[in-house]
């Protein structure tokens, strides 16, 4: 078997700062979800293709599946459970949440940080380009529809602020 | 692999049993010769990780080199476009220079999976897994770029066109590196393109696809070069050669396209998988190259032919 | 005494902006947010994989790579020994019946003497971690010997044909014998004959399925896990085990998705962890893989249909005549019939001839096994197949005489008093008509309807646009005389309720609508109803939430369940303010007179006094829906009690070069008998439409010698953003007296007509029909290819 030798990673989690010890196979999403209790991120393929593992490495969305957890060592990481702020919703949540965005809720965490990382970058987008930004989180319930409406309605609502 | 008869199980846990993250080529060099063809250079993953679920893969280590500052550069210097090993897909997309330069390029890279892969892959490793269907291979062919690779011996250039043996196949040895991609910059009145066909019109690896480069004297509209390349029509990405030579100093016209387009489809050795059939991707390489030159004849200043 | 009359006064300025109606309904009808979103977009709300275990095993399953074969030999001994290894199980150690399944127990629950199907499950382990378990898989020797192996009905169905099960490969059959049909044939002046085609798809849940199953000192088990039928999981446990179904505990957690797979893959997984529990006596956690659940649990059943249609030159339909060869793979699951008319197949053979009045029909249905992935339910559960039939023919018929296609479905559809395939006479809630007038209005079909193309136009465009429609209609509830449900209400001594009731949630809203439904029923808010998770220890015994039952049978149960507790809180309110209970209304948390609102009482001063008075607060509903009946030898009865109505209308654009299809816009209307909240309702047509273009243009497992080659997302394609398109959802309702407020199904309605609606735009663009799904480009392609050289 040989030896599995472990790794201290530090890493800034939702802006708090984290130590874990990581195995070298260990991936990023099964540390979020077992080693630091934020089981917000999920799994749905292990192959980097559906998307409900997205989180915000340093800003932009990534499949934490594919990431071995060793990688992150000094980064920063945005899980959904980083997107409330004091108990304050984030726009695109109250957005998803009256406009019914939500339905068995599986990838909702994948397409608010990617909706995230689009208005970050691009407060103004068009409605191709917020298709394409969640282009990588699959939803088998909703067809999509009133999550591109809750995106567009935040992005014209933050009039460029950004969120 | 014979799907049909080895053990049918997947694991969370990969089998590789050492991750290390280098911060330099000779690092990581050294290491590549310490294991012994064991170890596998890894930058985003976004390949390897998945075949390694597969089984397809078995390694004792995976060696991290997007630390390596060298390999995350992007520079523009005597004419040539420069790109590190390690730039990710995003970058690539967001960077003016590669737009400007070599616009195909760009438009391949654009077209690589979701943004959650964009923002890890990277142009190495698209290269480097050497599928028939990478998307940034077709236009590196016709951008004419060349790679170079690094070695304990030092560093040697190497076209593109030479570059892939065969579908996940490079002429790389298991002690070097990919280090950087070179892209001269296309002459005046070069116009560059990349077109894909997917099975959907989200996310997917391409059926055929297809890069040219052309270049056309604004005066006379004479056409003094042409590149085309195809993808996932062959074990590795091609030239079509006899195609283009059709082109070459003549005036483009529909008709010219036409011939140029059927001549580029009996370039190409197809094969049926999963995915499409042979007899579909040989239609499509018609389509897609005509396509590609026709979409040229709109953009530019009136018509030809 | 001076803060009470501050209290009167502000209820009375509360209560005047109240509506004049005092009927009019509240909280039904409204969309209210759903219930548990708050906690879903905050990645709060825990899953089954999110539970925590801490000394739980891990459980994974060693499956066969052949899809025929003996298992002569199984050597364990190695993988038994390897450290950290718990247990390894195989058939012999099955101590009650090594069986299950949602209808017919025939799935060895470990194979023993030979496997079926490619992923057929042989042995058991569990360990300390994943990575011993698959160490162990990897030392565990088995030793096969293949044995000649069928892949298609027709196949299955030769005399000669290897045996899939002892008692043969044809499972059941079915039939409709109605009318004359050679008569009508020869009355006809145009005749179509046309075979269909249609593969195995698989639901793609994002959340894989997962469960952990907890063995207790006194002998019970409890189950827990994203299911869709936990009371069916229970009965299956129980007998694998060898134990009285009272001790078996199945409880759900929130489900990432189900469409009917999770319906019998949560037995599958929940019986096999369950015996690894019983075994090693501590706590086993399973989780399948996304490829495992691709390769192993139940499938969409793929189809081969035959039909022979007739009709009069003005478009009377007179004859119809169909053949099904229903694959359903190695094993029973949900194919079988149910009595009297549940079950896959039999759903298929009644609605194969489509929504239409036709006096003459002739349908053979075969259900077949073979050596592969057994069929289950899959969101129509049969329905989708055999629409695509029906809505592909009759548009072909509507080309064969010229007409627009939907006058010659306006002119056969069903009415109020239509009399269907079955001899059933609809006699209430048929808003079919309704719905293809609706969206024939807001689609613009008339301005945008126009032949398809002939050959020079198709020759000269690149890309050509075109419309096409379907009619779709679906039943509420599956059909079997077994479709009673309950539901336990109890309202607390401060105006706040407890509802126990077992459809579980998987997206559909069901918490929500189900809690607006008690609500009003009250008078209480939504807010005050906390719904109690589906657990069989504790909620009455619900059925399966399946076959778009759960608002029509559940909501009817909870409504029979207020009313128990309604008359003694009404008479509690009414002590209270000295009025007779008959003119009390409840609403809103309030109590008041009908004819004087400023005589009110707050709802929850009602219920302490019932409290106070030992009257009862405790309610149960018990729903049995009119009792189904139909003949399976001549298909005639009235299987179904009520119907959900829709039409569908889809604009493409198919570019001629590639075959690749867009799809523009699709708007759809249905008549829902009451949308309980419309919101929810517009979600679920939303999404299935987006299932139903999957269908269309890019779904379905393509399989080799029995083995699938495309197990994930790379591979097997399902729609993303990029491919959906603006979509128009329409709601009308024709109440039904069977449901509350009169709400009929939603939740498979949608995504049944719409592949239909998109090939016949793709045949209004390009003059090709699409005869075999999915209509991936390859296929359009080659289909313009082919009519291009025949020149027709």
């Amino acid at each position: 078997m040989g030896v599995m030798a472990k790794s201290q990673i530090h890493m800034e989690v939702n802006g708090k700062r984290v130590s874990v010890e990581v195995e070298p196979q260990e991936l990023l999403v099964d540390v979020l979800r077992e080693r630091l209790g934020l089981t917000g991120t999920k799994v749905g393929c292990r192959e980097g293709e559906c998307g409900a593992c997205s989180v915000l490495f340093d800003g932009r969305v990534v499949p934490s599946c594919l990431i071995p957890a060793m990688k992150t060592d000094g980064r920063e990481i945005t899980t959904i459970e980083g997107l409330e702020q004091n108990g304050e919703l984030h726009p695109l949540q109250r957005e998803f949440l009256n406009r019914g965005a939500v339905q068995c809720g599986f990838c909702t965490p994948g397409m608010l940080l990617s909706a995230k990382n689009l208005l970050d970058e691009n407060p103004k987008p068009t409605l191709q380009q917020i298709r394409e930004a969640i282009s990588g989180v699959l939803c088998r319930c909703t067809g999509y529809q009133k999550i591109i409406q809750a995106i567009q309605a935040v992005s014209e609502t933050m009039e460029g602020k950004k969120v | 692999m014979e799907k049909g008869r080895r053990k049918i199980y997947w694991a969370k846990k990969l089998s590789y049993q050492q991750y290390l993250q280098v911060k330099s080529l000779e690092e990581a060099l050294q290491i590549l010769e310490e294991f012994r063809g064991e170890a596998k250079l890894v930058a985003g993953g976004t390949d390897l990780l998945p075949q390694m679920r597969q089984g397809e893969l078995r390694v004792k280590a995976l060696v991290d080199i997007t630390g390596i500052p060298r390999l995350n550069e992007i520079r523009f210097e005597n004419g040539t476009l420069k790109i590190g090993a390690s730039v990710t897909h995003s970058r690539i997309i967001k960077s003016l220079s590669v737009l400007e330069k070599a616009a195909c390029l760009w438009e391949g890279v654009s077209q690589i999976g979701s943004p959650q892969i964009r923002n890890i892959g990277t142009l190495g490793g698209n290269i480097c897994n050497a599928s028939p269907a990478a998307d940034t291979v077709p236009p590196l062919l016709v951008l004419e770029g060349s790679a170079t690779i690094s070695s304990k011996q030092g560093e040697r250039s190497v076209p593109f066109a030479s570059f892939f043996n065969g579908p996940g196949q490079t002429v790389l040895g298991p002690c070097e590196i990919l280090k950087e991609i070179s892209i001269p910059e296309p002459s005046r009145y070069s116009y560059t393109t990349y077109l894909k066909l997917g099975r959907r019109k989200g996310v997917d690896l391409g059926l055929v696809s297809v890069a040219i480069l052309l270049k056309v004297d604004p005066e006379t509209k004479v056409c003094h070069s042409a590149r085309i390349s195809l993808g996932s029509v062959a074990p590795t990405a091609i030239r079509a050669k006899n195609a283009e030579t059709l082109f070459i100093g003549s005036r483009l016209s529909e008709s010219l396209i036409r011939e140029a387009a059927k001549t580029a489809q009996g370039e190409c050795q197809p094969i049926s998988d999963l995915r499409a059939s042979a007899q579909y991707r040989r239609e499509m390489v018609k389509v897609l190259v005509e396509r590609a030159v026709l979409q040229f004849l709109v953009r530019s200043d009136g018509g030809y032919g | 005494m001076e803060k009470r009359e501050k209290k009167k006064v502000l209820v009375k300025e509360k209560l005047l902006k109240m509506p004049p109606v005092a009927d009019e309904l509240s909280i039904v009808g409204r969309s209210a947010i759903r219930i548990d979103a708050y906690d879903k977009v905050r990645g709060k709300l825990k899953y089954g994989a999110d539970l925590e275990y801490p000394d739980a095993l891990v459980g994974k399953v060693l499956r066969s790579p052949y899809p025929h074969a003996l298992i002569k030999r199984i050597e364990i001994e190695k993988a038994r020994r390897l450290p950290g290894v718990s247990v390894v199980l195989t058939a012999e150690h099955v101590p009650g019946r090594n069986g299950f399944g949602a209808v017919i127990p025939d799935q060895p629950v470990l194979c023993g003497d030979k496997v079926r199907y490619v992923g057929d499950g042989v042995a058991l382990v569990a360990a300390e971690t994943e990575e011993i378990a698959v160490q162990a898989l990897d030392l565990i020797e088995v030793e096969y010997e293949p044995l000649p192996a069928v892949f298609s009905p027709i196949e299955a169905l030769r005399p000669e044909a290897s045996k899939v099960h002892a008692k043969g490969n044809l499972l059941m059959t079915a039939r409709i014998r109605k009318g004359d049909v050679e008569k009508g044939f020869e009355e006809a002046d145009l005749i179509l004959e046309r075979t269909y085609s249609v593969p195995f798809l698989e639901h793609f849940y994002i959340e894989p399925d997962v469960t952990c199953a907890i063995p207790h000192p006194d002998g019970t088990i409890t189950v827990k896990g994203p299911m869709q039928a936990p009371f069916t999981v229970r009965r299956n446990i129980a007998p694998v085990l060898g134990i009285p179904i009272n001790k078996v505990q199945v409880v759900q957690t929130p489900l990432g998705g189900g469409f009917g797979g999770k319906e019998d893959s949560s037995i599958d997984i929940g019986a096999r962890a369950a015996l690894l529990a019983w075994h090693t006596k501590k706590a086993v956690r399973m989780e399948y893989d996304r490829e495992e659940i691709t390769l192993s649990t139940a499938k969409r059943h793929p189809m081969v249909i035959q039909c022979k249609i007739g009709v009069k030159k003005d478009g009377t339909l007179l004859a119809f005549e169909g053949r099904i060869y229903n694959e359903q793979g190695a094993y029973a699951s949900l194919g079988p019939v149910i009595p009297p008319a549940g079950g896959t197949h039999v759903h298929a053979v009644v609605m194969l001839p489509g929504p239409y009045v036709i006096p003459n029909i002739n349908v053979d249905g075969y259900l077949v096994y073979t050596n592969h992935p057994y069929g289950g339910a899959m969101r129509g559960f049969g329905a989708p197949q055999v629409n695509f039939v029906h809505e592909s023919l009759i548009d072909e018929l509507a080309e064969g005489l010229g007409m627009d296609p939907y006058d010659l479905r306006m002119k056969n559809s069903f009415q109020l008093g239509s009399e269907t395939a079955t001899g059933q006479i609809l006699d209430q809630s048929v808003g079919l008509k309704d719905t293809m007038e609706k969206a024939k209005e807001a689609f613009n079909w008339k301005e945008k309807w126009r032949p398809a193309p002939d050959l020079e136009e198709l020759e000269k465009e690149e890309k050509r646009k075109g419309v096409g429609m379907a009619l779709g209609w679906y039943r509420t509830s599956i059909g079997t005389s077994s479709d009673g449900c309950g539901a336990n209400l109890h309202l607390l001594e401060d105006g706040s309720v407890l509802l126990y009731q077992g459809i579980t949630e998987m997206g559909q809203g069901a918490y929500t609508v189900l809690s607006q439904i008690a609500a009003e029923a009250l008078g209480v808010a939504i807010e005050d109803v906390r719904v109690i998770t589906p657990d069989t220890d504790v909620v009455p015994e619900a059925g399966p939430t399946v076959g778009s039952r759960s608002t029509t049978l559940m909501g009817n149960a909870i409504l029979m369940a207020a009313e128990m507790i309604k008359k003694p809180l009404l008479e509690s309110a009414s002590d209270l303010l000295g009025i007779p209970p008959n003119r009390l209304i409840a609403k809103n948390r309030f109590i008041y007179d009908r004819e004087d609102p400023t005589r009110c009482i707050e709802l929850r001063d009602a219920a302490k006094r019932s409290m106070a008075m030992g009257r009862r607060m405790l309610g149960q509903g018990w729903y049995t829906p009119p009792q189904p009946s139909l003949n399976l030898e001549t298909g005639q009865g009235s299987p179904y009690f009520v119907y959900t109505y829709c039409t569908q209308m889809a604009e493409v654009e198919v570019d001629i070069k590639t075959g690749a299809v867009e799809v523009v816009k699709i708007v759809a209307a249905f008549d829902v008998g009451k949308a309980i909240n419309p919101v929810l309702v517009e979600a679920q047509i939303e999404g299935g439409i987006m299932m139903g273009l999957g269908y269309a243009l890019m779904e379905g497992l393509i399989l080799k010698e029995g083995v699938i080659q495309n197990l994930n997302f790379q591979d097997c394609m399902i729609p993303t953003a990029l491919d959906a398109p603006e979509i128009t959802p329409i709601m009308i309702e024709h109440p039904t007296i069977h449901g509350p407020f009169g709400a009929k199904g939603i939740g498979e309605m949608p995504n049944i007509p719409t592949a239909p609606a998109i090939t016949n735009a793709i045949a209004n663009a390009i003059g090709v029909r699409i005869y075999d799904l999915p209509a991936h480009r390859e296929r359009v392609s080659m289909g313009i290819k082919g009519r291009l050289e025949t020149r027709i």
